[in-house]
């Protein structure tokens, strides 16, 4: 199966060689890419870090490569309650429909062809050959682009990531490398959906890079995946007393794995990240985080919560790495779940390894179920069973959307939850 | 435990491993080397049945197919395995009472502080002393004897109960579980057995001595305790080894079973040699323990003071199968130096209504590395299962590394279970406080460990206890200043 | 004789910023001296010098304790030679019994007195002896130090400890802050049973409260790291009556000629 896709990749890899335009460092660093992931193939459950995902339901489909002939966006309805998408990233393809001032799109085509490289290329801060994903985007991102914020934005930035499979299934690849300049601060939502009747696998690899005193806070809305299969990787750099938050909501797809991967470059730089999955039906979402501390003074927290439901899996594994000479460091991770029914399946690893000593690092991580006694109450006081279930549900998943940077965006979340969970809006409002 | 305080800074100031002595006792050691032929010299010294060979190749032959396992944070030369030998014993072992023993055996147990005298033995406490690959001797065994308790060595149990034995040896641990597990099946020379019949209540607590003395050989014992519906035993282990250069294996097999309303308390002080402090030497300790609730409402704990060793790689486990059945681990893992520990426990929910209960505590010094790793499943029957961890290190120094590795697995709606971990520095206020009140640096950090730990320290024996306390300060020496 | 404590121009800064600008003190043995001072003013970071803490950096000055240059000596070796903290806030040590905590202590300061170690009996009946003095519960030994204390248990505490090692200098920082008017008599009755012509006590205390039931022999005003007044008990009382803002003013004249002395 995953050899029939390799091979399928590969022949793929070979047409797209021969016609490409680019830059021979570019094209070098895609073979490079191809060959280790021909090489090392796809990981199974008996690597470490897919442990607990099969990836056998992904691997299935023979993926096409590249964006369709067609340039035309669709008839693509995001997030209900969010401004049109300012960027479109069509099959990994950009479509700019308006960019903020101060917001600086290329593509890493025109980059290195420039010479002048201030800036440094897609592929700093993954890893590129060892992760087959990231390894996989390398070498087919159809543009890999790089995205410079040089001044604040006083609105949230909205990016829509679309993968189209209408008459195949496709593999939609968008890579970004995105900066965010000294001292401003923005906001970016990047909401996933998927379009088609055919399987897609969207595989997105975003780097970020928080200059000094940077602030940014990143929302992967994941809420119009459907059936589709996704793999997003966000890795991002920080230099001193830069903050950056991320939240992840993880309402839909199949199969779907998110990689947030945090290096705390500079001191007292600070890392926030949330996670709010609800997990239904057969998905499998499965989280992985990484917040190393690299320099002394800076903090780090990360709170996940999730649902499991039917026959869905939730898995979260989360490591809070503090290196050597990384002092008064403070890391906190907590990843807490309800399971919900007797084929649904929670795994959970927090993970710490430490090796400075002026730290204070905990993790918690607590799998349950609904609170007996609160639902007692509600329905005491009149609230109909089921009512008062989704009540308790929506309850308790919902923290990590408190601190969204601005009401109407947790309004828009919250919002979003509630018709996952389906609870009726007016019940809570 | 505030009585032995003084005794616990004494000993800090006392020599860094006072068991690193050899006794000069006559052994009789295999040939180097690992192949079928060593398997049977083995078989013969010791006179066992046919079916212990035929297990024992079976073992040998799947080890053969086996890897290392290299997964555990721990990092280690490769081992020679053509290199040990697999068999040592006194050769003046086969004594048909205590007043037999080698006195040199019995001058060497008695400078460990385990005299082998019953009558000098400390009240309520009977001694297997296990040398290298045998056992030396096993002390009130007559006085057990009437209670129906069967304590004695692992090669007399092969021999006087062969249906026991062939029941429950590799009914917890198979030879094919692990590496080590399988190396041991193949050339486990001897260790205790247990056995509590229905309703008994062991009187005593039972004890086995463990000691490597003879060099380039490892030691590999085999321990199966089995208490039968409503018995209750306590069993402590402890060991100690000679200071040597070169590394010394280590591969036990532990096997508990407990039926139906019983109670198993298994508790270990691991002092094995540790190594110098440029990480010369010590032992490689590799072990497999695990115990079972096959019954109802019956209960395992494992309660393990870490100290020794170069490199531990060790995970006491419960197989919570018993509807009720309840699985504890409390731990304490101190490293120093260049020490290594990978620990921690696996709590494996099968049954409805089972019960666990973790608690971990890590202590990293010097240059060591300290691993809690543990594994919490609960499978899809186990319903109302409930768990609890809590395992925190605590960092002396910022060379050291302390890290935490869970693994949560829930497969049942019913079940609650929690996790928390927390890593931190030694309190520096608390370290002032001490000081301020006449207390030594060193002193207090002894003290404040001790402190950390008492949760897990009140789960030993009360002889345990001390003997755990005085161990944690000597093996901090050095660690501060 | 010359003085049991003699802080001469002690400079001290935390974290670059200077703290005590130039404090100069004798205190005789038998002595009880207040000292008085605003917030901020240096009376915590005094204690916690002369206690030892490391993470106060001394700028310039010199400590004698006994003739001793007190400033190279080691917490342990402070605390062994009779200097007593009583701490503002005493630190919970989990899982450590006072009893442990305390034989031990005492163990140390009496060997380096030159006297025998107390065994357990032995330091249980003189310990009951001295919680009986402050009418403490009889399970205070047993609890872990300080775990869980109320402040007013902390505090009380901190004056069996003071009973207990009978130290030669006892600095008693804000002992009764956050205490009721019957826990500070009790405190209060604590020291006093404790004053002899061989110890001293340096009390740092915000209010007067305190020295109505410990009467001083000297009272100091320190203000913005400086001793800027020295008096009688009346100085406690006037200040008592006036406040601190009064010294603002009269501290920016008065101070220059006090720091030239």
């Amino acid at each position: 199966m995953a050899a029939e896709l390799l091979e399928h990749l590969r022949e793929q890899f070979l047409r797209l060689e021969q016609t490409s335009s680019e830059p021979s460092e570019l094209l070098q660093q895609r073979r490079r890419a191809l060959e280790a992931l021909l090489q090392r193939g796809f990981p199974t459950t008996r690597h470490e870090d897919w442990k607990y995902t099969s990836l056998a339901p992904v691997l299935r489909y023979r993926y096409e490569v590249g964006a369709p002939a067609s340039e035309e966006l669709p008839s693509l309805s995001m997030v209900q309650g969010l401004p049109q998408p300012q960027l479109w990233l069509l099959d990994g393809v950009p479509h700019v429909h308006e960019l903020p001032a101060g917001v600086e799109l290329r593509t890493a085509e025109r980059f290195a062809l420039n010479g002048a490289r201030r800036e440094p290329l897609p592929g700093q801060l993954v890893d590129v050959e060892g992760d087959a994903f990231v390894a996989l985007n390398t070498a087919f991102a159809p543009v890999p682009l790089t995205l410079t914020m040089r001044e604040s934005l006083p609105m949230p930035m909205h990016i829509g990531v679309v993968t189209q499979a209408d008459a195949v299934p496709r593999l939609g690849q968008p890579r970004l490398l995105m900066s965010v300049a000294s001292g401003t601060s923005a906001a970016l939502i990047f909401s996933f959906a998927h379009h088609g009747a055919n399987p897609s696998l969207t595989n997105a690899v975003f780097e970020l890079l928080l200059q000094p005193n940077a602030a940014l806070d990143v929302l992967l809305w994941q809420d119009g995946l459907a059936d589709a299969f996704a793999v997003t990787t966000l890795a991002a750099r920080l230099e001193s007393g830069a903050r950056l938050r991320v939240w992840t909501l993880s309402f839909s797809g199949a199969l779907v794995r998110n990689n947030v991967y945090i290096r705390l470059a500079g001191g007292a730089a600070d890392a926030q990240l949330y996670g709010v999955t609800m997990a239904t039906g057969q998905r499998l979402v499965d989280h992985h985080t990484r917040v190393e501390h690299e320099a002394e003074g800076c903090s780090s927290n990360q709170l996940y919560k999730s649902l499991a439901q039917e026959r869905a899996t939730v898995n979260f594994t989360g490591r809070i790495y503090v290196h050597p000479g990384a002092q008064r460091t403070n890391a906190y991770q907590a990843h807490r779940a309800l399971l919900l029914s007797t084929q649904a399946t929670v795994n959970a690893r927090p993970q710490l390894e430490i090796y400075a000593d002026d730290v204070r690092c905990t993790h918690g991580a607590a799998v349950g179920n609904l609170d007996e006694q609160a639902l007692f109450y509600l329905r005491s006081r009149g609230i109909p069973e089921a009512q008062a279930r989704k009540l308790l549900l929506y309850a308790f998943v919902r923290e990590p959307l408190e601190a969204l940077p601005s009401d109407a965006l947790r309004e828009l979340a919250e919002r979003s939850l509630a018709e996952h969970i389906q609870l009726p809006i007016e019940e809570f409002a | 435990m505030p009585v032995q305080q003084d005794e616990v800074l004494q000993q800090v100031t006392q020599s860094e491993y006072k068991y690193g002595f050899v006794a000069n006792i006559e052994e009789e050691i295999a040939p180097v080397g690992l192949n079928e032929d060593i398997i049977r010299f083995i078989w013969e010294r010791k006179g066992e049945p046919e079916w212990m060979l035929e297990w024992r190749l079976r073992a040998y032959r799947h080890w053969k197919t086996m890897q290392e396992p290299r997964w555990a944070k721990v990092v280690y030369p490769p081992i020679d395995y053509q290199a040990i030998s697999y068999y040592a014993a006194p050769k003046k072992r086969h004594v048909q009472s205590l007043d037999e023993i080698d006195p040199e055996i019995r001058r060497m147990f008695e400078k460990l502080g385990i005299p082998l005298e019953e009558q000098k033995l400390l009240a309520g406490v009977a001694v297997d002393a296990v040398l290298d690959s045998a056992s030396v001797a096993t002390t009130f065994k007559e006085k057990l004897a009437e209670l129906g308790i069967i304590f004695c060595s692992m090669s007399e149990a092969i021999q006087k109960y062969p249906e026991l034995v062939q029941k429950y040896l590799g009914s917890v641990v198979p030879y094919t579980d692990n590496f080590f597990a399988a190396l041991n099946s193949a050339v486990f020379s001897d260790g205790s057995f247990v056995y509590v019949p229905p309703g008994v209540r062991c009187p005593m607590e039972l004890s086995t001595y463990f000691r490597i003395n003879a060099a380039r050989t490892g030691q590999f014992e085999r321990t199966l305790i089995i208490a039968d519906e409503g018995a209750y035993v306590s069993y402590l282990e402890g060991c100690t080894a000679p200071m040597r250069d070169e590394n010394q294996l280590h591969a036990a097999v532990v096997e508990l079973i407990a039926l139906d309303g019983a109670e198993i308390k298994y508790s270990t002080v691991q002092n094995w040699y540790p190594g110098d402090r440029e990480g010369r030497g010590g032992i490689y300790n590799f072990v497999t323990k695990r115990g079972i609730c096959l019954g109802r409402e019956s209960k395992i704990s494992w309660t393990q003071v870490e100290t020794g060793s170069a490199i531990t790689w060790k995970y006491p486990s419960v197989i919570l199968k018993g509807e009720g059945s309840v699985g504890e681990f409390y731990s304490v893992a101190v490293t120093n130096h260049r020490q290594q520990a990978d620990t921690g426990t696996k709590m494996i929910h099968i049954g409805r209504h089972t019960r666990s209960r973790i608690v971990s505590k890590g202590i990293a010094a010097g240059h060591s590395s300290n691993t809690y790793r543990g594994l919490v499943r609960i499978l899809r029957g186990a319903d109302y299962a409930r768990n609890y961890t809590q395992c925190d290190s605590l960092l002396i120094g910022s060379s050291c590394g302390a890290h935490t590795f869970p693994y949560i697995e829930v497969l049942n709606p019913t079940a609650v279970t929690e996790h928390e971990a927390m890593t931190s520095k030694i309190g520096e206020d608390m370290l002032f406080y001490c000081r301020q009140r006449g207390i030594s640096e060193e002193d207090a950090v002894a003290l404040i460990v001790n402190g950390y730990c008492r949760e897990v320290l009140l789960h030993l024996p009360m002889e345990f206890a001390v003997e755990a306390q005085k161990l944690l300060a000597i093996s901090l020496e050095g660690s501060v200043g | 004789m010359s003085a049991l404590l003699q802080i001469r121009n002690l400079r001290v800064a935390i974290e670059g910023k200077e703290i005590l600008r130039g404090v100069s003190l004798d205190v005789y043995a038998g002595e009880v001296h207040a000292i008085m001072g605003p917030n901020g003013s240096g009376k915590s970071t005094l204690a916690a010098v002369l206690a030892g803490r490391e993470e106060y950096e001394v700028l310039e000055g010199e400590v004698l304790f006994d003739g001793q240059n007190l400033l190279e000596m080691e917490p342990e070796e402070r605390a062994r030679a009779g200097l007593f903290l009583a701490f503002q806030y005493p630190v919970e040590i989990p899982g450590v019994s006072m009893a442990t905590f305390l034989r031990t202590a005492l163990n140390e300061v009496r060997k380096a007195r030159g006297q025998e170690p107390l065994d357990p009996i032995q330091f249980l009946s003189y310990a009951r002896e001295r919680m009986s003095w402050l009418g403490m519960e009889p399970d205070f030994l047993q609890r872990a130090v300080n775990e869980g204390f109320s402040g007013g248990e902390k505090k009380r505490g901190e004056i069996f400890q003071l009973l207990l090692l009978e130290p030669r200098l006892a600095i008693l920082d804000e002992t009764d802050s956050g205490l009721d008017i019957d826990a500070l008599k009790i405190v209060a009755s604590g020291v006093n049973r404790m004053r002899s012509p061989e110890r001293s006590f340096i009390v740092i205390t915000h209010y007067q409260r305190l020295l109505n039931y410990i009467v001083p022999d000297v009272v100091h005003v320190l203000f913005d790291g400086r001793i800027v007044r020295t008096g009688g008990r009346e100085l406690a009382l006037e200040l008592e009556e006036r406040g601190y803002d009064w010294l603002r003013s009269e501290g920016e004249l008065v101070l220059p000629t006090l720091g030239e002395q």
